[in-house]
């Protein structure tokens, strides 16, 4: 019972905020002009942000399936538990040697799952030991306002209004920390948000994309 | 010449055959290095394919992903160790995720690698060339992926003197090979043992050429000339350039073709023998009969026989065959010239040229005396000739021929001219060469049967000319002869033996008109005056000029021999002009001076007959202040009467006075002294000399005085000398006297001086004038 005051003045908090939350629309494009997908949008208040616990309790599934990991980018909030189904029928051995959160899982096999609790904001590269053409990234973020973009490279966050900092991360984005910042203050209506940014196009173990 | 050709055609062939030769070598060693790169560049894939798969494997293994993801050096350096020592690889080095080396290499190498490697964003393994100081290292690359890049496994293989000659070892030509990596600056540099044979500047500027070419080409080396080519080849640093240098020596190129080109040199001198021989061969059978044609013709030329000897049976002889009939002909069309220019083509016989040939022969032989010309004339041989036709006068002159060569038979006969025969005979004396020309004479003035049915009778005239000591060229000597036989003409002796006094003269005469044509130009001519005494008015009433030329050498020229030339030459009128005019002027002088006296003016009878002359004449005379009087000789009026009358008549109607002179020497005709219209009449002064002591002398000038005065003219005595004449012509009823006795011709300025004493005696007319002749003429 001693977490129920933080956990409340947070919702509290939460929806203290959400009553003045605004839309935040973000495009990103690569340097040709043309949507990129599996980009991670973020958006960091100037004071921060408590990251809810219903947040945190989300179901984050990061699937093997086809040989394939599924999704290939998994945005997830710190503190929260990713599974790891083995949807195929071969045996997968899911390992990370990412410093945000070096694990493994030895092999195991259909229809069994693992699990792994990410409190570390960072990237974490997934792959198979042996299956090297599997690869995925798990982005662990330190804020609740955050998407993935899909084929269209839009996304709309919800946030409160005020100063912050809007962040693009794409796994093969040729940028330090792989990573595209900009200081902005959120209004009641805001512009459409547009990043153009360099991304590698050929990733030899990650066909998927 | 020939052989040189071909020599010079065949070091040509030779030349192009060992270009061609080396052409061909550098071709097929081209192709050699262009198989040795590819070669090269396949076993470069291969090595590095091998040392690519144990490098990937490292990379791939999750134990060693583990360790280096953990930063576990120490498992990293025994997994690397591990490797190395199992596949037996040279070098290489583990670059982790920060970039920097963290075992194996970690030296200028592994440092090198690493800075190559951090300029790569690859996620497959990369190969190619590194060199360290010129060094070159063949390196794989593998990038350590989970899936992130973690880090980079390399593996590197020194590419040693020792790989290289591995490579060569391949190649089927002893290739060298060598790696060079272009520096900062440009320059392309290699591992000593490499590069050693080259200058680097030169070597460069070969290698930037080549990659541009793609081609094999020449290098120059100190191990001679190489062929070699420059290959690109891949680089693991992108901030360096390798290429693979593969050279041959030319040398050993040419090696294998040495036998070839044996060949061609022997083939070569083996057609240099062949030109030369064949040279010969030409040699002997177009040069040599050429050159005897040259000698034929110019033998030809110079007049003697040129005839080739005909040896073959080719092209050559029949040249040589038309060249001889060419040179039969020439000779014969010679000799018919000769014939035609030295002989008369009527009769036959040797003419003037051939006479002098003759003659001229004699002097060759070394005879220059007791040689004899003699030069027949026929008389009236135009009249023959125009009486009995040209060819029976031929015949006459063959005749003659005939007739001298039965006499002299070493004589040696020809024509000089249409009626001339020349004949010269040797030995001959001085004093037979008259008798000669008798004997001649004496058989030729015959009746000569010229035809059978025909004679005819002949005349000659003989010219003689005797060469004793004098030497004349052969054409004086018939001059000579032909002028002896002018002179036994002239002088109607028949023969005439030369006369050198009259030769000279007549060489005189010619000098003598030219001198005369001078003095006519510079008026050195001077005319003299002698009085006319009239008996009826007892003075002096007229003058007769007389033209006198006092010559700086010769003295006082005859009037005779100048006046006899300048009728001759036409000169008369130049110098009756001068006459003309000084005596008018000198008339006119008289005239101021108190004197008015008549001028009597001798008038050419060779004028009578140019009329232009004659009205030039009479404009002069217009201008006379007194009366002029022409003295013309009768003989000058019978010689053409018709126009001499005229002329005369003309004279008279324009007021000049004619007077007839020398009368009585010529052949006076009383019909024309009738006709002309004369004022005067002067008897000759051979009557008057001869009138004292001769009685028909004093009768026929008594005659003649009455015949004048009959016909109405008056008389002039010349050569009045005596006083005995000048009475007695008194006597005889004579109007003027003229003569020394009454006075020499004299200078103008005598003249003067003399009319002067003269007029100032009293004299009686019965009496001859006394007077004193101031100067001798």
């Amino acid at each position: 019972m001693k977490y129920v005051f933080p956990v409340l003045a947070v919702l509290l908090f939460a929806s203290a905020a959400a009553a003045t939350a605004a839309d935040l629309a973000v495009t990103v494009n690569n340097a040709s002009g043309r949507p990129v997908a599996f980009a991670v949008v973020t958006w960091t208040p100037a004071g921060g942000a408590a990251i809810p616990a219903a947040e945190k309790g989300r179901a984050f599934v990061m699937a093997q399936k086809n040989v394939q990991f599924s999704p290939y980018v998994l945005a997830v909030p710190a503190g929260a538990t990713v599974a790891f189904p083995n949807m195929d029928r071969v045996n997968h051995h899911v390992y990370s040697f990412s410093p945000a959160q070096p694990f493994q899982f030895p092999l195991y096999g259909k229809g069994k799952s693992r699990t792994m609790k990410f409190d570390h904001p960072g990237s974490v590269a997934l792959g198979c030991n042996i299956h090297d053409s599997m690869s995925a990234y798990i982005r662990v973020v330190d804020t609740p306002y955050y998407a993935t973009t899909g084929a269209d490279g839009r996304v709309t966050l919800s946030v409160p209004e005020g100063a912050g900092s809007l962040a693009v991360w794409h796994p093969n984005q040729e940028t330090p920390e792989r990573q595209t910042a900009k200081n902005m203050t959120v209004g009641k209506a805001n512009a459409v948000q547009t990043f153009s940014i360099k991304v590698r196009q050929v990733a030899p173990t990650a066909g998927q994309y | 010449m020939f052989g040189g050709l071909f020599a010079l055609a065949l070091l040509l062939i030779a030349l192009a055959s060992y270009m061609a030769v080396v052409s061909y070598a550098r071709a097929s060693v081209q192709k050699e290095l262009q198989a040795s790169a590819s070669v090269f560049k396949r076993i470069w894939t291969l090595k590095s394919d091998a040392l690519q798969t144990n490098a990937v494997l490292l990379s791939r293994d999750f134990g060693f992903k583990s360790a280096l993801a953990t930063h576990d050096t120490a498992t990293v350096e025994s997994a690397f160790d591990n490797l190395q020592g199992r596949l037996n690889i040279e070098t290489g080095l583990i670059i982790g995720r920060d970039g920097q080396p963290m075992a194996g290499e970690q030296g200028s190498l592994g440092q090198t690698l690493a800075g190559a490697l951090s300029r790569k964003d690859e996620f497959g393994a990369v190969n190619g060339i590194i060199a360290i100081d010129t060094h070159p290292y063949q390196a794989v690359a593998a990038p350590v992926m989970a899936p992130d890049r973690l880090g980079w496994v390399v593996f590197a293989q020194r590419l040693d003197d020792n790989e290289m000659q591995n490579l060569q070892g391949l190649s089927s030509i002893p290739i060298k090979a060598g790696i060079l990596t272009q520096t900062r600056g440009g320059l392309w540099l290699g591992p000593q043992e490499q590069t050693r044979d080259y200058k680097p500047s030169s070597l460069s500027f070969f290698i930037d050429k080549s990659l541009q070419t793609k081609a094999a080409s020449m290098v120059h080396s100190s191990r001679g000339t190489m062929i070699a080519v420059a290959t690109p080849l891949p680089n693991l640093d992108s901030q360096q350039k390798s290429v693979l240098l593969l050279s041959y020596p030319l040398s050993s190129a040419l090696k294998s073709y040495q036998p070839l080109l044996t060949a061609l040199l022997a083939i070569g001198l083996f057609g240099l023998c062949m030109v030369v021989a064949a040279s010969l061969y030409l040699a002997r059978n177009l040069t040599r009969p050429i050159l005897a044609l040259k000698d034929a013709a110019f033998a030809l030329r110079d007049g003697r026989p040129g005839q080739v000897r005909i040896t073959t049976q080719d092209e050559m002889a029949d040249l040589a065959s038309a060249f001889n009939d060419m040179a039969v002909s020439i000779e014969d069309r010679e000799r018919d010239i000769t014939l035609l220019a030295k002989s008369d083509m009527a009769t036959g016989l040797p003419n003037r040229s051939a006479f002098e040939d003759y003659i001229g022969g004699l002097r060759d032989k070394g005879i220059d005396s007791g040689v004899v010309v003699v030069c027949i004339g026929i008389d009236r041989y135009a009249h023959i000739r125009a009486v009995w036709g040209v060819s029976y006068a031929h015949t006459l002159i063959a005749r003659l021929q005939d007739i001298l060569v039965r006499i002299f038979a070493n004589a040696y006969i020809a024509r000089l001219s249409a009626d001339t025969l020349g004949l010269c005979l040797h030995p001959c004396e001085v004093d037979q060469a008259l008798p000669l020309a008798r004997a001649i004479a004496a058989r030729l003035d015959k009746r000569i049967k010229v035809t059978e049915d025909q004679s005819l009778d002949v005349m000659v005239s003989l010219g003689v000319y005797h060469m004793a000591n004098a030497r004349p060229t052969p054409d004086e000597m018939i001059e000579r002869a032909l002028i002896a036989l002018d002179q036994a003409r002239a002088a109607k002796t028949r023969i005439a033996l030369f006369d050198p006094r009259i030769y000279s003269e007549l060489a005189d005469t010619l000098l003598l008109t030219d001198q005369l044509y001078a003095a006519l130009a510079s008026k050195a001519l001077q005319v003299w005056y002698q009085p006319k005494f009239s008996y009826r008015e007892s003075r002096i009433i007229s003058v007769e000029a007389l033209v006198r030329w006092n010559h700086a050498e010769r003295g006082y020229v005859s009037p005779q021999r100048f006046v006899q030339i300048a009728e001759e030459t036409g000169a008369i009128r130049d110098l009756t002009t001068q006459v003309l005019h000084t005596c008018i002027a000198d008339q006119g002088r008289l005239k101021s001076a108190g004197f008015d006296l008549d001028i009597s003016i001798n008038y050419s009878g060779r004028l009578l007959s140019d009329e232009a002359y004659n009205a030039h004449a009479l404009n002069i005379c217009d201008q006379a202040v007194g009366q002029i009087c022409l003295e013309i000789t009768e003989t000058a009026v019978i010689e053409d009467p018709r126009i001499g009358l005229a002329a005369i008549n003309t004279f008279v109607d324009r007021g000049l006075e004619i007077s007839i002179d020398d009368f009585g020497t010529g052949l006076s005709s009383l019909a024309y002294l009738k006709q002309i219209p004369a004022h005067e009449l002067k008897i000759d002064r051979s009557f008057i000399m001869e009138i004292e002591s001769g009685q028909r002398d004093a009768l026929l000038v008594r005659s003649a005085i009455d015949l004048a005065h009959g016909l109405g003219m008056k008389v002039t005595a010349e050569g009045v000398e005596t006083a005995a004449a000048f009475t007695l012509l008194q006597s005889m009823g004579c109007d003027i006297a003229q003569g020394y006795g009454i006075g020499k011709p004299m200078p103008f300025g005598d003249l003067i001086l003399f009319l002067n004493d003269f007029s100032g005696m009293s004299e009686t007319k019965t009496q001859m004038p006394t007077y004193r002749n101031r100067k001798a003429v």
